[in-house]
């Protein structure tokens, strides 16, 4: 993560562990405690947990509750990148600019490599954060465009199941999109 | 019990662990040949791609940019810019001295080259802007005017994947040689058998017929009609130039050798070995002419207005005419056509029509371009779209009650052969030709032309109820009319 002094408004409380609750936030919003699979827990603020679907029915289920919300399907790695997008996300709440969100969503994803997308795909998926799911499959989408096959197998680390006779059969019967592809 | 030491599972940040409807979501987001990729990444990827393409599909778009090479890239792009699996692609264009083979040749390389493909060239197109999404009716002479002069061009060009049919390019050969005939019957032949291999039926579901301006299609159609079953949709393009590629290799080699194609009809049949749901394929057609009581008295006035009037309204005899039609050594059949002869002038005896083929004793009647009558028709048309949909879905909705909506038939796309004479300057109005089409099944792909010569195949009985096959009268080749092709698709019922 970026050191808060660049960007004070954005990192804050985030990869901090529970124990050193920052003091000098202490008088804005409800905090939420989250616990990732790999047992970090992280405070988020509670506008920002209520994006995510699966957290905000957990607290409608309890609305008491204080305990600290387990998530089991989370590591810690793409968590923290998924709270740095709704984090941008809730600002466009207050002031809808289309435009400006646009570009921030692609902002977002341009810097992350296609290791961070891939991971942060089935946690958006867990958490039901509809904007951010659609935001990370349309870039995976972007970018194993016009690769070949082996490509996109690496890209999401699939096996090749096929025997090496189906999958000359299969592309065979696909032969009409490799006649014109740029090999990577 | 050996327990052998278990694999690691994936861990859940795996892709691989992911459900089907995430990689689903991603893929379906895919350009059509980045989806073929995608197909070919694992089992699991491969039955999702079956999955988000499995009826069938169409995608048409146009463009007039006048760069040639921008447009063919415009209508490609806009075409592949979803999954889809080209079965077969037409590709029609406007312009002046149009290069068609190098139209072929791209589309070839980006469709691939065993796809059939037909490039033809027509008197207007319309269809769906590749780039604003806007429809379009376009006759090339209005367009000519309007634009900067030589510089004029346009395509539209529409790709269909058919799922449970399967397509392919057949040609009528002709020699080279002068005053040689068509080798029609080999040509119906090659349409049976090429129908039966493939489907165990002789008669396709349907044929797209594309005529070379060069030859007389009127013998065609004839053999054509009399040798496919009822249920055998025809329409097409009755004079036009075209190029088309086979899947079959030795098809293709007719640029060199001592035939020219004299039409080449895109042949759809059904796949016998993946019977997957039911494509259907439906025609409507309308008249633009209004007939004119025939008679002596009329006769005069006719002559008057040819007199007075050039040009237009255009004046056409539809012959009432009994052939005796026979495919090679088989037993002949007598059937009725009604054919229409353009009529170029008169004098005090006799009166000048186009084309050859009339005989002594042939009935007619007169027929001119009407407007009114067109527009009737075509609202007509309209009318019975509507009935279509609205019978469709009543049938989904009994259906229903019993499996689930199961049998939700639906219309995946249309073409419209249209005559050059119709359109905006005719009606005086614009997208009147494809108003039925728009109003009705607004969304879905289609593609029209205008052209020389409309093929829409259809009866209508001499009898007032269906009679006799006898005595139908076969109506194929067509004047100021517009032939509406519906493409729909039935999915099978689930097997209990």
């Amino acid at each position: 993560m970026s050191s808060s002094a660049e960007n004070p408004t954005l990192t804050t409380e985030i990869t901090k562990p529970s124990t050193e609750i920052a003091t000098e936030t202490a008088q804005s919003a409800k905090k939420i405690n989250l616990k990732t699979s790999d047992d970090q827990i992280f405070e988020v603020e509670e506008s920002v947990a209520m994006e995510f679907a699966t957290v905000k029915s957990f607290f409608e289920d309890a609305p008491s509750s204080t305990d600290t919300v387990p998530l089991p399907n989370v590591p810690a790695k793409p968590f923290s990148q998924v709270i740095e997008f709704c984090k941008e996300q809730i600002k466009f709440k207050a002031n809808p600019d289309e435009t400006e969100k646009k570009k921030s969503n692609s902002e977002f994803v341009k810097e992350k490599t296609n290791e961070d997308l891939v991971e942060m795909i089935p946690v958006a998926n867990y958490l039901e954060i509809k904007d951010l799911l659609d935001v990370l499959n349309q870039a995976v989408a972007d970018r194993i465009q016009n690769r070949s096959v082996e490509y996109v197998r690496s890209f999401f680390g699939i096996d090749n199941d096929f025997t090496s006779e189906e999958e000359a059969l299969l592309r065979e019967e696909h032969a009409w999109a490799f006649e014109d592809v740029d090999e990577d | 019990m050996e327990e052998k030491p278990k694999e690691l599972k994936t861990p859940m940040t795996s892709f691989a662990s992911i459900n089907e409807d995430l990689v689903q979501n991603i893929v379906r987001r895919l350009p059509a040949s980045s989806f073929a990729s995608a197909a070919c990444v694992s089992k699991s990827w491969n039955q999702i791609c079956n999955q988000i393409l499995s009826k069938p599909k169409f995608a048409s778009a146009c463009s007039l940019n006048k760069d040639e090479k921008v447009a063919l890239e415009e209508v490609v792009n806009k075409v592949l810019s979803e999954p889809i699996r080209p079965h077969f692609a037409i590709a029609n264009v406007i312009g002046s001295e149009v290069d068609l083979s190098e139209k072929l040749d791209f589309l070839a390389t980006k469709l691939g080259s065993q796809t059939p493909i037909v490039v033809s060239c027509a008197s207007g197109i319309m269809g769906r802007d590749a780039v604003t999404g806007e429809h379009r009716e376009v006759m090339l002479e209005e367009y000519w005017v309007d634009g900067e002069s030589n510089s004029c061009f346009g395509i539209i060009l529409t790709v269909g994947f058919l799922p449970g049919l399967i397509v392919d390019a057949i040609p009528l050969l002709q020699p080279r040689k002068v005053h040689q005939p068509a080798l029609v019957d080999e040509f119906v032949m090659n349409i049976r058998h090429y129908a039966a291999s493939v489907s165990g039926w002789a008669s396709p579901v349907g044929i797209i017929l594309f005529g070379d301006d060069g030859a007389d299609q009127k013998p065609v159609m004839e053999k054509l009609d009399h040798a496919m079953s009822r249920d055998t949709v025809i329409v097409g393009e009755e004079r036009t130039q075209f190029l088309y590629q086979s899947g079959v290799r030795s098809r293709n080699d007719y640029r060199r050798s001592e035939y020219f194609p004299a039409a080449v009809a895109l042949v759809f049949a059904r796949d016998r070995d993946k019977p997957r749901g039911h494509t259907t394929l439906l025609t409507a057609r309308r008249e633009g002419e209004q007939e004119i009581l025939d008679g002596q008295r009329i006769l005069d006035d006719i002559n008057n207005e040819l007199v007075d009037q050039i040009g237009r309204p255009d004046l056409y005899i539809g012959v009432t005419e009994q052939r005796k039609c026979l495919i090679g050594s088989e037993k002949s059949r007598v059937l009725t056509f009604l054919v229409f002869h353009g009529v170029t002038g008169g004098d005090q005896e006799n009166l000048f029509a186009d084309g050859d083929g009339i005989r002594t004793g042939d009935y007619f009647q007169f027929y001119h371009s009407d407007p009114t009558s067109a527009l009737s028709s075509c609202s007509e048309v309209s009318k019975n779209f509507r009935k279509l949909k609205l019978d469709w879905s009543s049938r989904n909705y009994l259906q229903a009650g019993v499996s689930d909506n199961v049998c939700n038939q639906e219309v995946v796309g249309g073409f419209v052969f249209s005559c050059c004479g119709r359109g905006e300057s005719f009606f005086e109005r614009c997208n009147v030709d494809s108003s039925p089409f728009l109003d009705n099944f607004p969304g879905v792909p289609m593609a029209g032309v205008f052209c020389r010569g409309e093929i829409g195949r259809g009866f209508s009985s001499l009898d007032a109820d269906e009679g006799p096959e006898e005595r139908a009268l076969h109506r194929c080749l067509h004047v100021y009319s517009t032939a509406y092709l519906l493409v729909s698709y039935t999915p099978a019922p689930p097997e209990h």
